[in-house]
């Protein structure tokens, strides 16, 4: 139809509908105090867990160990930080019903489900590598020794982008169950179910292949990515990386089909 | 162009929408009247793509919503006010639309200046007043330009001056060339600003059509007819039933229906009455819709239900 304003070319694409939730991202108070805890807190984790370790005197690899062990020994708190952001990005839309617009913004609704999961993944991924990174090398600082600990250690780069992988598909699943439940109370509870209480559930019926699929479910498959060493029976750093890559992508294509059949 | 086709949503047991066919044409305003409970929201969820149809189908310039390149552009849209995160500043929501349309920033001021938002728009949406979380309903529906308006109670909560606002901005946009549907159980706000209305009554299609035609159809336009004291009433009434028409006797008037004011002025000419009033009487939208929904109305007050 004719309007007498003359607009650049209107067109609907990914690059604005992420402009788009990168705005509304940074509208949201709670979304940015959630990173800057997800930022700070790891450190302020780490300096504690550096200052109370007793490694006087110890050899290089157990000054590694300590600093490394300062990274990853209290990850679940990010990992919340993680859950909590993924939800709230999707629910923030439920909120007295905004996602009408934004359905009608976007009407093939999945494009949005999937801008939403690029701005997590990515989000989360740079978040958490940062955090870890400048965690590590405090620890390490703090640890000091006559070899003081370094980034090329044996199992650090592995744990660090480990870390970093998982809290991304954490918080993409999380994302996913936001827009399920419609609710962040809900989409929290069923993210935290999913990755921890269903397989430990599955993993108490005594047969092999149940035991097998539960070890897949991205908390236990992420042991491979984000903790030193190698309990055993578990899966390698790639098998783990190739399962939680796929609950991902099944979570997102579940997400779709539901959001793009439902009415809002 | 807005072409609504055998359109039926189910919900359960519920029939909201039943077979349901209109056309709001582009460059008019069409109302869609109804009580409460109607189907208006609904028909205007199932344009929108909000909500899938049981059956039937809508187009919008003769395509589907859904899969058009810039659906802002296409369709501006405002179906409740408060579907605003209360958390975010008006601008920020305004620019996160814009943004997805990769639609320059001066528009967001446009909008904002356009509806009065411009000094407000700082502050969090969760802090305004009913009225200007309406304001900014409709600055969002404006944002892209779209040659296609639904608007679900536009006027709600607004104060006389922001209804005029409001009726002054649909009839300008519409004789821009812009297809402008609105939803009211205000009737005489209907009355001041559509050119076509689309009854729902339990939702179903009740009447449709320019509004004139509607009303007049519901009623029925009456003449009243006045003779100068001391004519006798009698040759005007034969004469008036014997042209076809209707006479009622209304205090010292009469009232005669199914005949035009020329049509009786002639009547009374011949059989030399003379007249002292001739007044058409045009019944109110209000008058008209009640006629058409007494039998629809989901929600009778004291009423036993259904």
């Amino acid at each position: 139809m004719t309007t007498t304003t003359t607009t650049t070319t209107a067109r609907l694409d990914f690059s604005g509908l992420l402009r788009s939730e990168v705005i509304k991202a940074r509208g949201l108070r709670s979304i940015q105090w959630l990173l800057a805890l997800l930022l700070a807190l790891p450190v302020v984790t780490a300096v504690l867990s550096a200052l109370t370790a007793d490694t006087a005197g110890g050899t290089h690899d157990e000054v590694a160990e300590e600093a490394l062990s300062a990274v990853t020994g209290l990850s679940w708190i990010p990992l919340l930080l993680v859950v909590l952001l993924g939800t709230i990005v999707a629910t923030s839309e439920f909120e007295r019903g905004a996602v009408q617009t934004t359905f009608t913004v976007a009407p093939r609704r999945a494009s949005v489900v999937l801008t939403k999961a690029t701005l997590v993944a990515v989000t989360v991924l740079v978040a958490t590598l940062l955090s870890s990174v400048v965690s590590y090398l405090v620890a390490a600082a703090l640890l000091g020794g006559d070899q003081p600990a370094s980034l090329g250690d044996p199992d650090v780069p592995r744990v660090i982008i480990g870390t970093a992988l998982y809290a991304a598909s954490a918080g993409v699943i999380a994302m996913c169950f936001g827009f399920l439940t419609r609710s962040s109370i809900g989409g929290v509870t069923a993210t935290l179910g999913f990755l921890y209480v269903l397989p430990a559930l599955l993993q108490a019926i005594p047969i092999e292949a149940v035991g097998w699929f539960a070890r897949t479910i991205p908390g236990p498959a992420s042991t491979a990515l984000d903790l030193p060493g190698h309990p055993d029976g578990d899966l390698t750093f790639t098998t783990a990386l190739i399962a939680v890559i796929f609950w991902t992508a099944a979570a997102l294509l579940l997400t779709c089909t539901v959001v793009r059949r439902r009415d809002v | 162009m807005i072409e609504v086709e055998g359109l039926t949503k189910r919900y359960g047991d519920k029939l909201a929408v039943d077979d349901l066919s209109f056309t709001a044409r582009t460059g008019r305003v069409t109302g869609l009247l109804g009580p409460n409970g109607a189907g208006k929201s609904t028909t205007m969820r199932m344009i929108l793509g909000l909500h899938r149809p049981t059956s039937g189908t809508v187009r919008i310039d003769g395509r589907s919503f859904v899969d058009a390149a810039a659906p802002l552009a296409m369709v501006g849209a405002m179906l409740d006010a408060h579907a605003v995160h209360p958390g975010r500043t008006a601008r920020n929501y305004l620019e996160a639309l814009a943004a997805t349309h990769h639609l320059p920033a001066r528009r967001v001021d446009e909008v904002l200046e356009l509806t009065g938002m411009t000094a407000p728009s700082v502050r969090r949406v969760g802090t305004y007043s009913l009225g200007m979380v309406q304001r900014l309903g409709i600055a969002a529906a404006l944002l892209g330009s779209p040659g296609t308006l639904v608007l679900d109670e536009p006027v709600n909560g607004l104060d006389p001056d922001g209804v005029h606002w409001v009726r002054e901005l649909v009839r300008s946009l519409a004789a821009g060339g812009t297809t402008v549907l609105l939803s009211s159980h205000l009737m005489s706000e209907m009355a001041q600003t559509a050119d076509d209305v689309v009854v729902l009554g339990r939702g179903r299609l009740v009447a449709s059509g320019a509004i004139e035609d509607v009303v007049a159809a519901a009623t029925g336009t009456s003449v009243r007819v006045r003779l100068v004291t001391g004519s006798p009433a009698e040759p005007l009434t034969a004469a008036v039933s014997a042209a076809g028409g209707t006479v009622a006797e209304r205090g010292d008037a009469l009232v005669v229906t199914g005949l035009t004011s020329e049509q009786i002025g002639h009547a009374a000419a011949s059989t030399g009455s003379v007249l002292a009033e001739l007044t058409p009487q045009s019944a109110s939208l209000e008058d008209a819709f009640f006629e058409l929904t007494k039998d629809a109305v989901e929600y009778t007050t004291g009423g036993t239900g259904r």
